[in-house]
């Protein structure tokens, strides 16, 4: 029995973190091409404006974010042999999703976790990540602040904790070098990774150092201090840098998102913000749904899931002075400053309006909540055994969520209007065309770059014009005549269009909601 | 070279002094130098009041009709400026310039009498007057006229003081001296009716009682139990007859504006005044509007900074209800439940009566709410370990963003110009004939002010009909007469220009614009009709 026990405990954790990196898999090369929108193709779009134009930013594209050190080096390896197509995304996500996964089972054995604990900890993340669709785009469908900003606090923390692991032998300094290093790469992005890394990283360090009342080792003490002071010059040189090196170039999104708002608004962004972090895990509920039907018991669980994940890390906290290493009270403070940056940004600036501005904090409370469990499970008594029936919980929904997704069978790809209409400009032979933002980025990574379909914007007079947010300038001139255009509109968009686009029209064949306006030329061709 | 304790002390204590001194400076430089261009309509408020008594020889003047009614009011402050200064700028700013040396002596004596030492007293002046001095709303609420939120604060504070002063000394005779001077400071102060009770008598009584029933069972206090609950019986008294005497002294007194706020709202507006409430208490630290601003910018930085103070705000006095019972003073708790009880009654008015259409309505919470967390850092600072620790970082976060707007006050430019077309305006009329002149009210008041009285600008309004009718809000009765044979006009905007009526254009001579304005010529004085 007890062998049994012990090689369940061994193997248990091994198989479990497997199933759900298998799982993550699974959802990127045949999910994922299901619920394609035009949003997930950006790291591509950025990898494939890199390459083209040889820079680090292409100085005519129109960029959604800049990152300096960002997706698109999981990309360049697989643009290099497959160029750009679905397939790079795909192997460039699986080769992301790997990092973070054994960036996870490092940062946990940083925290001095077992071998099982630490494999525990990558399925519960993942097992978090996989229980809505937004949370899966965000993290494994394209690689953006979110996913990014995880990553590297997870490898900047186990940098740091292996060096003050090692002091005051000789490998610390190479772990401080290359926790300094990684400090200077991560910040190159700038305000990015500053917020959902650096900043709540560095005070968890710093405010950690000030609060510890118990390590009266001076050289240790001033061994932290001084790392701190180092990886936070790294990473006001990384700033300066990444601003020189970002100083022309055009990414008005980014800029939109990172602005206060007027006063009138912060009441309804914290009215908002229950229910949009809820929503992360249930995706949109509705008022039709009975409790005790299938999928309203689904929805209770995750709903009691997330609020799991809210009241765990409030109670780690206050039992902050109980955990015995550093690195546990770090990850607490970490969670909190991040919490508390995110939530002044969703108060008060122009985060309130999509909830996965949130899903960082998903992940960081999911470790808070890990390393309590944790706590408890070591205890004795009554906290072994709470701790004990939250573990069992958490794997079993973490299980529940991963299986869920598992089963999820490949659905028919026509009920997908961009994966419909993708196969259908294929098949009809088109190779450059123009439509709205939704219907264009894609269709073009899920034809393989075979049909490029171009950004325009219908002005309120229904004419139109080119849309240059992710998209780069060149390809709205003449793109030779070798091409066969066509521009692909709904059919309200039809409807608006002056009737002065009828010449430029050689012929208009509806699909399904779709007008397919074949163009005699460039539509914007000199 | 390690330093001595009493080295460091005399070391901080001066540095403190520094600081406070910063604040202050920045505060006096802004009233002196910096405030041109934020004088509005609603800032000529008390030194009207002050003019109108004096005038009158009254404590209210039968000819003026008052947007609020204060026997013992700021104009006070304003009655040695205009016996120097007359009618002028330099008078609203001189006084203005007294009440910030009252405002601050009296903060200096509240800290003293909670048993702070000059450290202490001076990180308090630094930090409140920083605060209260970081937005352009909370500038012209406490610096640039008074009014309930600034007079109840510092009434608040001298009556305070002063109590805390009488339970100090009970025992020597010292004591009937702050006990008739409280008495007479509530007295005085309740005979500013509803706004004087709400804001401090009720707040000081409430607390006194308070105490006095929780901690009559502490040795300490067995002693002088009879003693404190007499002279809450004389406050009671005091703050009731006072409360009265100022009724009948207003009684006749023609006012509107603050009548207007003590009533009921519909039960429909509760929920999102409730819910708004905070976020209106964190808005008024916002320098302006803050709309679009970026996060990285200066400006964003330092919103950012005005926010995260604004909201420690809001939570240090949570957490310290939690601690209260650790001080070790009577007075510190005292604080504690008055800044309780004032947002009790502010909270009451805002979210089920009128008071939430302005979010400066919650200032006097700033001021309590800063008295709390000064409190409650100190108190912390007193403990060892990470209590302390806890305390270096609030100070610290303190210390930054009071250091923060004290510099940007001092920093601001004087010659900027918000009202850059009343100034230009009224600069163009001192140099012309024009004796006496009528604008609607937010483009009168500050004309008779910045023309240093030279041209006499009354209050109107213009109807739906386009005929012009006296607005008497704020104003003297004698503007609306005796101006035949004198030169007169209109100083209207376009729109308003457009909208008067045949007979009002009738009288008009020649129409002069001046920038947005329009300046008539009139052919005959419009009043009395």
């Amino acid at each position: 029995m007890t062998k049994g026990y012990d090689q369940l405990k061994k193997w248990g954790p091994i198989c479990g973190a497997l199933f759900a990196i298998g799982t993550f898999v699974y959802y990127i090369a045949v999910l994922m091409r299901y619920s394609y929108t035009s949003d997930y193709a950006d790291t591509l779009y950025w990898t494939n404006a890199m390459f083209e134009s040889g820079r680090l930013f292409d100085p005519t594209f129109e960029y959604a974010a800049l990152f300096v050190f960002g997706g698109q080096w999981f990309y360049a390896p697989f643009y290099l042999l497959f160029g750009f197509s679905l397939t790079t995304q795909v192997l460039g996500q699986i080769f992301f999703l790997l990092c973070f996964s054994a960036a996870l089972l490092f940062f946990a054995r940083s925290l001095n976790f077992s071998w099982s604990w630490s494999f525990t900890t990558v399925l519960c993340v993942l097992g978090v990540l996989t229980t809505n669709e937004k949370l899966r785009e965000v993290y494994f469908a394209h690689i953006l602040y979110y996913g990014l900003g995880t990553l590297f606090f997870l490898i900047g923390f186990t940098l740091c904790m292996q060096a003050e692991k090692y002091y005051p032998q000789k490998r610390a300094t190479v772990f401080l070098v290359l926790c300094g290093i990684w400090m200077f790469l991560v910040n190159l992005n700038k305000v990015p990774s500053l917020s959902t890394c650096t900043l709540p990283f560095l005070f968890g360090l710093l405010l950690e150092l000030i609060l510890d009342v118990r390590t009266t080792k001076l050289k240790t003490k001033s061994f932290s201090f001084l790392s701190f002071s180092f990886f936070a010059g790294m990473a006001v040189l990384g700033v300066l840098l990444g601003s020189l090196l970002t100083k022309r170039v055009n990414a008005p999104y980014q800029v939109a998102f990172s602005s206060l708002v007027p006063a009138a608004d912060w009441n309804e962004s914290l009215v908002n913000l229950l229910p949009q972090y809820l929503t992360l895990f249930t995706g949109g509920i509705y008022s039709s749904v009975s409790f005790t039907s299938a999928r309203g018991i689904d929805i209770l669980l995750r709903l009691s899931f997330a609020l799991a994940l809210l009241v765990l890390p409030v109670l780690a906290l206050f039992t902050y002075n109980k955990f015995k290493t550093r690195g546990e009270r770090v990850v607490v403070l970490f969670h909190f400053l991040l919490t508390g940056m995110i939530l002044f940004a969703f108060l008060f600036g122009g985060l309130h309006n999509a909830n996965w501005r949130l899903s960082p904090t998903v992940v960081s409370g999911t470790l808070v909540s890990l390393v309590y469990i944790r706590h408890l499970f070591q205890g004795k008594g009554q906290a072994k055994r709470i701790g004990i029936i939250l573990l069992t919980l958490a794997l079993l929904f973490c299980m529940l969520f991963t299986l869920e997704l598992f089963l999820k069978p490949a659905k028919n790809p026509y009920q997908n209007n961009e994966y419909a209409l993708a196969k259908e400009v294929l098949t009809r032979g088109y190779t450059y065309g123009y439509a709205t933002f939704w219907n264009a980025g894609a269709v073009t990574v899920l034809t393989d770059n075979k049909v490029k379909i171009r950004n325009v914007s219908q002005e309120s007079d229904g004419t139109l014009i080119p849309y240059e947010y992710q998209s780069s300038l060149k390809w709205f001139s003449g793109q030779g005549e070798s091409e066969k255009y066509v521009l692909i509109l709904t059919g309200e968009e039809y409807s608006h269009l002056p009737s002065t686009y009828a010449s430029k029209f050689s012929n208009v064949v509806t699909w399904q909601s779709f007008y397919f306006c074949e163009l005699k030329a460039d539509l914007f061709g000199n | 070279m390690k330093l001595s304790k009493a080295r460091y002390e005399f070391l901080s204590t001066y540095a403190m002094g520094a600081l406070a001194s910063l604040a202050f400076c920045a505060v006096a430089y802004f009233i002196w130098f910096a405030s041109d261009a934020y004088y509005s309509a609603d800032c000529a408020d008390t030194f009207y009041w002050a003019i109108a008594s004096i005038d009158s020889g009254k404590i209210f003047n039968p000819d003026f009709y008052y947007g609020g009614v204060y026997p013992f009011g700021g104009s006070l402050f304003f009655f040695p400026a205009y016996w120097i200064f007359v009618v002028s700028m330099a008078c609203a700013k001189f006084g203005m310039f007294l009440f910030l040396i009252f405002f601050t002596a009296a903060l200096i004596f509240f800290a003293k009498s909670l048993g702070f030492n000059w450290k202490w007293t001076f990180a308090s002046c630094f930090v409140i007057l920083a605060a209260l001095s970081c937005s352009i709303k909370l500038r012209e609420i406490y610096f640039l006229h008074i009014i309930y939120y600034s007079l109840g604060n510092f009434q608040y504070l001298v009556g305070a003081a002063l109590i805390f002063q009488y339970l100090k000394h009970r025992k020597e005779k010292r004591s009937t001296l702050f006990l008739v001077l409280a008495v007479l400071w509530l007295f005085l102060c309740s005979t500013n009716n509803l706004e004087g009770i709400v804001l401090l008598s009720l707040p000081l009584l409430l607390s006194l009682g308070f105490l006095v029933i929780t901690e009559q069972k502490k040795v300490q206090l067995a002693g002088f139990i009879h003693t404190p609950l007499f002279f809450l019986c004389l406050l009671v008294l005091a703050a009731g007859s006072g409360y009265f005497f100022g009724r009948l002294l207003t009684k006749d007194v023609a006012c509107g504006y603050a009548g207007a706020y003590s009533g009921f709202s519909d039960a429909e507006y509760w929920p999102d005044a409730f819910a708004g409430a905070p976020f209106q208490f964190v808005y008024l630290f916002c320098e302006r509007n803050i709309g679009s601003v970026q996060f990285q910018t200066l400006d964003g930085i330092i919103f950012i900074l005005q926010i995260a103070f604004s909201v420690a705000l809001l939570i240090v006095p949570i957490v310290a209800t939690f601690y209260c019972k650790q001080y070790k003073t009577t007075a510190e708790r005292f604080v504690l439940v008055s800044h309780w009880a004032t947002t009790f009654f502010i909270l009451f008015a805002y979210v089920f009566g009128r008071l939430d259409s302005a979010n400066w309505r919650l200032s006097p919470l700033i001021m309590t709410s800063l008295l709390v967390s000064i409190i409650f850092v100190r108190h912390l600072w007193a403990q060892k370990g990470v209590a302390k620790r806890f305390a270096v970082l609030l100070l610290t976060g303190c210390f930054v963003f009071a250091g923060v707007n004290s510099t940007r006050v001092l920093s601001m430019n004087p010659h900027e110009q918000q009202y850059e077309n009343l100034q230009g305006l009224a600069s163009y009329l001192e140099k012309s004939d024009i004796e006496y002149a009528y604008a609607t009210f937010w483009n009168s008041l500050p004309i008779t002010f910045m023309t240093n009285g030279k041209v006499q600008v009354a209050n109107i309004e213009i109807r739906d009909n386009g005929v012009i009718h006296a607005h008497e809000y704020q104003s003297f009765a004698s503007w609306y007469s005796g101006h035949e044979g004198h030169v007169c006009a209109l100083l209207l905007t376009q729109s308003e220009y457009a909208t008067l009526s045949a007979y009002e254009q009738a009288n008009i001579e020649s129409v002069e614009p001046w920038n947005q304005f329009l300046i008539c010529r009139l052919r005959w004085d419009i009043f009395p009709r």
